[in-house]
């Protein structure tokens, strides 16, 4: 537990505040800024995972067609498949490791919230015994809680924050998300699809609204760095949503002036 | 005997009237409540509320209050920009209170008037003290500062938050620290004349009995400290968090755990004589 408390917990707990505290006393702004840092600081994880995801989807049809053919044999499709992971150089886990890696800093964002915005005496009290000796820190405490509408120790009682976590994810995951050839596996992609959205919906109807701002403030940054490594929208619209070559205003007028005479 | 809550109540019981247990309150036995509207509150009241000439004291979330002590009707409001957590300090008609706005304020106690305040760059959650006009109190900037006549006379650095009300006798001052330190300053030149590390944060105002400072720290351990030595010459667990002030009177220290029970210590010998569950009675 003292590992935590000093390698994960207690830096971000006094960044938090320090960041608030040259902030004007924003927690609300703190938690945006800090999110930001801390996707640019994965930003070579999710670049892998985005190219492992693409790569993925372009294997589809190979995947199908080992899949058919040893449909009967559970050994040997793995083993096909493992093989054609290695071959076209893919770790079909890959995807995973943003996820993972981001998963003990929402544990110690939650963690850090509820201790910075101490209500009481004894959480102060307590806050004071996890706080580093730099001044900055010491005079922004207490925190104000309050962010806009929210107030960042509760969770969003307008449901905003929930909407927007649960349609954020959605948008993010289906960019990246082709569809499926078959009819049956589009119906599972599409499940798929929404129920990561639903789930996360869920927690920021129970978790602070600090923690969920995070999730929302992450999500856009992902949109944003998927729209400019993708080149686009991806799958959001549909199958293609790349948009046509334009045409040169001159030759088109040429071809209409040829078409006439 | 009047009582503040953290729901934002004040309370103003006769104990001959609780002892018979009368319906609460009997306005002729001089009980209320303030605020008197049922379901209506102040903010969060977590210092004593403070008694001179018939004037009740107190802060909360929001700000200052006077009330007169016998009807409970308020006499002044004065608003701050952070909580009052601590209790006002009254001097020569005076009101002195800190507030979590970094604010030592200064108000008149017949009308709430700002008469001066004194800013330092963190919140205060310590009580203020008074010694011959000197005002001290310590800040969440690790600092315990004194005051004359509304401006710095010295500061005193600690190593955490000084949230306890310093114990002035003699022209020292015993400060407890949430460092797990008690310091003995000089009032007139700020100097420490000695330090104690006890280990655990202080949260509890100390108290004298003699030549000790008993000082308790936040997991409930009892300190006997000789003023002179400095030396701890004896220590009790109480095995319970205490974080309220402790009192003391004819050698018998009272502490007030978070297991609810009153505790009373004999000094020096530092023996529990008795203790009392202050438990809630369900009917």
């Amino acid at each position: 537990m003292e590992i935590w408390y000093t390698i994960i917990l207690n830096p971000m707990l006094n960044s938090l505040i320090a960041l608030s505290g040259v902030l004007f006393g924003s927690f609300g702004l703190a938690i945006i800024i800090l999110t930001i840092v801390v996707r640019l600081i994965t930003l070579p994880l999710t670049l892998r995972q985005l190219q492992s995801t693409k790569a993925l989807q372009v294997m589809q049809p190979k995947l199908q067609e080992i899949q058919r053919k040893y449909a009967k044999d559970k050994v040997k499709l793995q083993q096909e498949m493992m093989k054609l992971y290695r071959e076209a150089g893919i770790n079909p886990l890959g995807c995973l490791w943003p996820m993972l890696v981001q998963f003990p800093v929402w544990i110690a964002l939650y963690q850090s919230i509820m201790r910075a915005i101490a209500a009481t005496p004894e959480d102060l009290i307590s806050l004071s015994q996890h706080l580093y000796s730099w001044q900055v820190v010491h005079e922004a405490v207490p925190l104000k809680d309050k962010f806009l509408w929210l107030n960042l120790g509760q969770p969003d009682s307008l449901l905003i924050l929930t909407i927007l976590v649960a349609a954020s994810m959605y948008v993010q995951q289906k960019m990246v998300t082709a569809p499926a050839a078959d009819p049956r596996q589009q119906s599972m992609s599409n499940m798929t699809l929404l129920m990561m959205p639903l789930m996360f919906g869920l927690f920021a109807l129970q978790f602070p609204s600090g923690l969920s701002l995070y999730w929302v403030v992450s999500n856009i940054v992902g949109i944003i760095i998927q729209y400019f490594i993708s080149g686009g929208w991806g799958y959001l619209f549909g199958p293609s949503t790349k948009p046509a070559p334009a045409v040169k205003k001159g030759k088109a007028q040429d071809n209409r002036k040829k078409r006439k005479t | 005997m009047y009582v503040g809550t953290y729901l934002g109540k004040i309370y103003a019981l006769n104990t001959t009237a609780r002892l018979e247990e009368k319906d609460f309150p009997v306005g002729v036995k001089g009980e209320w409540i303030y605020p008197k509207q049922a379901g209506k509150n102040v903010g969060n009241i977590v210092g004593d509320v403070v008694i001179v000439n018939n004037a009740l004291y107190f802060g909360d979330s929001k700000g200052i209050y006077a009330l007169d002590a016998t009807t409970g009707d308020l006499q002044w409001h004065f608003p701050t920009r952070g909580k009052v957590w601590a209790a006002p300090a009254v001097k020569d008609k005076v009101i002195l209170a800190s507030s979590f706005d970094g604010k030592l304020y200064a108000l008149s106690s017949d009308e709430g008037k700002e008469l001066w305040h004194f800013q330092v760059p963190a919140a205060i959650a310590s009580p203020p003290v008074v010694w011959e006009n000197n005002v001290l109190f310590g800040a969440f900037d690790g600092y315990l500062y004194c005051i004359l006549e509304g401006k710095e006379k010295w500061k005193f650095k600690g190593e955490n938050w000084f949230w306890a009300c310093p114990l002035v006798s003699d022209g020292i001052a015993y400060a407890g620290c949430l460092d797990g330190k008690i310091y003995a300053l000089k009032i007139e030149t700020g100097d420490k004349l000695w330090e104690r590390e006890i280990g655990d944060p202080i949260v509890s105002s100390p108290v004298l009995v003699d030549d000790f400072v008993v000082v308790a720290s936040e997991i409930g351990n009892l300190y006997m400290i000789n003023v002179h030595t400095s030396e701890i010459v004896n220590t009790i667990s109480l095995k319970s968090q205490v974080m309220a002030p402790l009192y003391q009177k004819e050698g018998i220290v009272y502490v007030h755990a978070k297991n609810r029970y009153l505790y009373a210590v004999k000094i020096p010998e530092g023996e529990i004589i008795w203790k009392f569950h202050l438990a809630v009675k369900e009917s």
